[in-house]
């Protein structure tokens, strides 16, 4: 247990134990000591000098952020001469650079001014500089305005210790001195992954959201956290509103997966929306889809729905967005699966479980890996997995563990990965010749490693028969590279291989497996039988849909396709696009106006990411549950009051034929 | 202040938007408490000239120094108030006027004068009467000392009649309260 130590701050006894700082003491003891660079979700830099605080026998004032605290120490944190020097600390703040607070963007929530105001500043003694600098407005989402800046460096720690890249860093000197990304690059053109952090962290208006620059002015916001419906991380975030709405979204200290750290997508894509909301059901009529009240849709869709109970007007087909909630996906599963006797419910995103049950199948029941296996791994390898793209997040922390403990990655994928950057080796076979490099892979391990009787006949054969000079000619990756993969992976402890939606939603079980293979081959299987592999899709509920029973779908000769699209940009592939032309008839249920709607013959309004509330399971099997962040325009029925809806319809339209 | 006489006060702008005023005269019906504890001697819309501004406790001034015109002004108002207070961000803090400081004066002048849009044959002015622009546009106490200033874009109506009306009471303020005291 921690040793205990008692202090005493400006005449308070404050307990506290041996490691605390004086800053830490004090405030969990109710006392306050003003601070500027300081930030609960980063290192201590003691460089803004705020924070001073006389201790008893020291002769040199200390920064109490950085303090250690000490049994018996006698602090004083508040009194005329502290007041003065934190004054004076303010004042020159202001007079280095141009703080035009009736202009900033972030008048009213910065800190700096908080500050001045809790130490009566109302003007400063210090003639003014006024250092001509530009501000960069070079990146799509955010501000820098180095004239709002006081060097505090929360930015700078920020990208490194949460964002992982490191962009940001201090540049020139003394009076010209000035956060900087890269070498000096534009914001825009540097290697900024967009995450936002710095401008979460940034105490004054030097970074804020061009979204909601004078939006987000006031003070009392409503914070609410929801999920990002992206990917399968299960990224928590706070949703900022003002009046209702939305005004911008901000990292939430206690995400349990993501912590802080949000992606480009969750923090600003998401408040983009490309189409406009489907305010009002419409059912097609003479070949134009009109707007028609709620009880005539839902008629509709249930008259659909039961034509095709019969059986003699060929199967529905139910295909539905991963990004809904556990208790709309059971409810959508539900409907179909028991009430219309459909076999044939999917996601969006099917394939991935039916091919890694189907890999499970082949390769037996080891679990996956999970994320403490991915933090601690000494070695990624990644296989038509782009992170940095499809994961964000997943990809800074890769980025962390390259940036900070060296780590190697090493990535297989056909296409160009953003994450290929990062990796120490990249292998781009050609497009379906991942295979070959798997077995080239596989049989430099063995041959490395001496493990050729650790493997069956079949796969020694295929190992056998793709040395490097095969693989080479077969994926057109260079024969070395197969060698010093194989090396890499082979010379680490703790390797995990992440594959991702290349794999998991285009079926390939055979690829899965021989990862898997690999894994055991080398004894990469954890203590609870889990495989140090993991493999990544971009429903964040696509677990959740996996456990409810979605599987696959077999959308020949549909008479009716009902798809559940909530604000999902379904990709519409061109089979998709054949198979909504191919079927009887499409009811579609959307929050958007999107291309899907072309091919629906009668379509229902459905509620967005933020409008949605519910549980949500990640990849990893951690389960989350959110409320509602805002309410659906009138007229928008929750997705589950239609699912009853149409449920009860059902039921009756059957009774009806009975009788 | 003398206990015998009402303290006088007087007001006047130099480089501002006059907003701040409109602010002092947001105190409503306060200005009848103002009335009755002192007076006013002068407003930026009376008429004098420089040499000729009256004596007063308490002078107020809004706006920036951008020119030699308004430094002269300022040294006679300091030499005839007791005490100066500079009310609003362009006086004492940074605002509007000081946008020019971050391009050479020179060119801020060829795009007010010539190159403006709706500008034909356009030349910047040079008569011999004008006064002449400082090349850095500085709040007041750069150039005169000021004993209390007021901040704020404009100073809330509030904030102003707390402090005038701390003055008229004979009280130099130590400070502005919290919720009065504001930047923008
Ligand atoms: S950063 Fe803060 S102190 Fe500086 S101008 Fe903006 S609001 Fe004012
Ligand atoms: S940009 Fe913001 S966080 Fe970064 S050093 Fe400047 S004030 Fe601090
Ligand atoms: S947005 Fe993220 S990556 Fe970009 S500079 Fe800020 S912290 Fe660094
Ligand atoms: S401080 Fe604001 S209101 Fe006052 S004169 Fe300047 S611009 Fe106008």
């Amino acid at each position: 247990m921690a040793e205990l130590i008692t202090l005493t701050i400006d005449g308070q006894e404050c307990r506290g134990t041996k490691g605390m700082t004086i800053l830490q003491v004090a405030k969990e003891n109710g006392l306050d000591i003003p601070t500027l660079c300081n930030h609960p979700w980063l290192t201590t830099h003691g460089g803004c000098r705020m924070c001073v605080v006389e201790v008893e026998g020291q002769r040199r004032l200390v920064t109490a952020c950085a303090a250690p605290a000490e049994d018996g120490q006698i602090v004083v944190a508040h009194n005329d001469r502290l007041e003065t020097l934190r004054q004076m600390t303010l004042e020159l703040l202001f007079a280095e650079r141009n703080h035009i607070c009736p202009f900033c963007a972030m008048t009213g929530v910065c800190e700096l001014q908080d500050r001045a105001y809790e130490h009566h500043i109302t003007h400063t003694r210090y003639d003014y500089i006024f250092p001509v600098l530009t501000p960069d407005t070079t990146n799509p989402y955010f501000v820098q305005d180095h004239n709002r800046c006081i060097l505090c460096g929360r930015c700078v720690r920020s990208c490194y210790e949460i964002a992982g890249v490191g962009t940001l860093g201090f540049g020139h000197r003394g009076s010209q001195e000035v956060v900087i990304a890269d070498l000096g690059v534009p914001l825009g053109e540097s290697s900024c992954i967009k995450c936002g952090t710095c401008v979460d962290v940034c105490p004054t208006g030097a970074l804020f959201d061009k979204r909601a620059p004078y939006f987000s002015r006031a003070r009392g916001l409503e914070r609410k956290p929801s999920i990002c419906p992206d990917d399968d991380l299960g990224c928590a975030m706070n949703v900022v509103l003002k009046s209702g709405l939305v005004a911008r979204i901000e990292g939430w200290t206690e995400a349990p997966v993501n912590g802080p750290l949000l992606s480009y997508r969750s923090r600003y894509e998401i408040l983009n929306e490309p189409h406009p909301r489907v305010l009002k059901p419409r059912v097609r009529k003479d070949g134009e889809l009109v707007e028609v009240d709620w009880a005539e849709a839902l008629d509709a869709t249930a008259e659909l729905l039961a034509k095709t109970q019969s059986g003699a007007d060929g199967h529905v087909v139910g295909l539905c967005s991963t990004r809904l909630p556990y208790e709309t996906l059971a409810s959508y599963h539900r409907l179909l699966a028991e009430q219309c006797g459909c076999v044939d419910v999917d996601t969006f995103r099917g394939a991935q479980r039916a091919t890694r049950r189907q890999a499970d199948d082949l390769y037996g029941t080891h679990k996956e890996c999970d994320f403490e296996a991915i933090q601690q791994a000494d070695m990624v390898l990644l296989v038509g997995f782009d992170p940095c793209t499809t994961h964000p997040v997943l990809g800074a922390w890769l980025a962390k563990k390259v940036h900070h403990d060296g780590v190697p990655i090493v990535s297989i994928s056909p296409r160009t990965t953003k994450t290929a950057e990062l990796s120490i080796l990249s292998l781009k076979p050609r497009r379906g010749s991942e295979l070959a490099v798997l077995y080239g892979l596989l049989g430099q391990l063995i041959e490395q490693r001496n493990l050729g009787h650790l493997v069956d006949r079949l796969t020694a054969e295929k190992w056998r028969s793709h040395p490097p000079g095969r693989v080479s000619y077969e994926a057109g990756v260079e024969e070395q590279a197969v060698v010093r993969a194989a090396a890499l992976y082979a010379a680490a402890k703790n390797p995990v291989i992440l594959y991702g939606p290349d794999l998991t939603e285009t079926g390939n079980p055979t690829l899965i497996g021989r990862l898997w293979e690999m894994a055991q081959l080398l004894g990469h299987v954890g203590a609870s039988k889990e495989v140090m592999v993991r493999g990544f899709t971009t429903g964040a509920n696509s677990a959740a849909a996996e456990q409810i029973g979605f599987r696959g779908a077999d959308m020949e000769g549909a008479a009716v396709v009902y798809l559940l699209s909530g604000d999902d940009p379904v990709d519409l592939t061109p089979q998709l696009r054949q198979d909504l032309r191919d079927a009887g008839a499409v009811i579609l249920q959307s929050a958007h106006d999107g291309p899907l709607v072309q091919y629906a013959d009668v379509v229902l309004p459905s509620l967005k990411w933020s409008e949605r509330g519910g549980t949500w399971i990640n990849v990893m099997g951690v389960g989350q549950t959110f409320e509602a962040c805002t309410k659906a325009p009138a007229g928008i029925k929750p997705d589950e009051w239609v699912l009853t809806e149409i449920g009860e319809r059902l039921s009756a339209v059957k009774e009806a034929a009975h009788e | 202040m003398s206990e015998a006489r009402k303290p006088v006060i007087a007001s006047v702008w130099l480089a501002g938007c006059s907003g701040c005023h409109m602010s002092l005269l947001d105190i409503d019906e306060r200005l009848l408490t103002v009335l009755e504890k002192g007076s006013i001697a002068a407003t930026p819309i009376t008429d004098f000239k420089l040499g000729s501004f009256p004596q007063c406790d308490v002078g107020l001034v809004e706006g920036s120094v951008t020119n030699t015109d308004n430094i002269k002004f300022l040294e006679e108002l300091r030499a005839k108030s007791t005490y100066l207070v500079s009310f609003g961000d362009c006086a004492g803090w940074g605002c509007v006027p000081f946008m020019r400081n971050f391009f050479p004066l020179q060119e801020v002048l060829e795009h007010g004068y010539i190159w403006s849009s709706s500008t034909v044959d356009g030349h910047i002015p040079d008569d011999e009467e004008l006064p002449t622009f400082l090349d850095v546009v500085e709040p007041i106490r750069k150039f005169v000392k000021v004993d209390f200033h007021i901040p704020g874009c404009p100073p809330s109506a509030d904030t102003i009649f707390y402090v005038v009306n701390e003055l008229l009471e004979g009280r130099m303020p130590a400070g502005i309260p919290q919720p009065l005291l504001h930047f923008d």
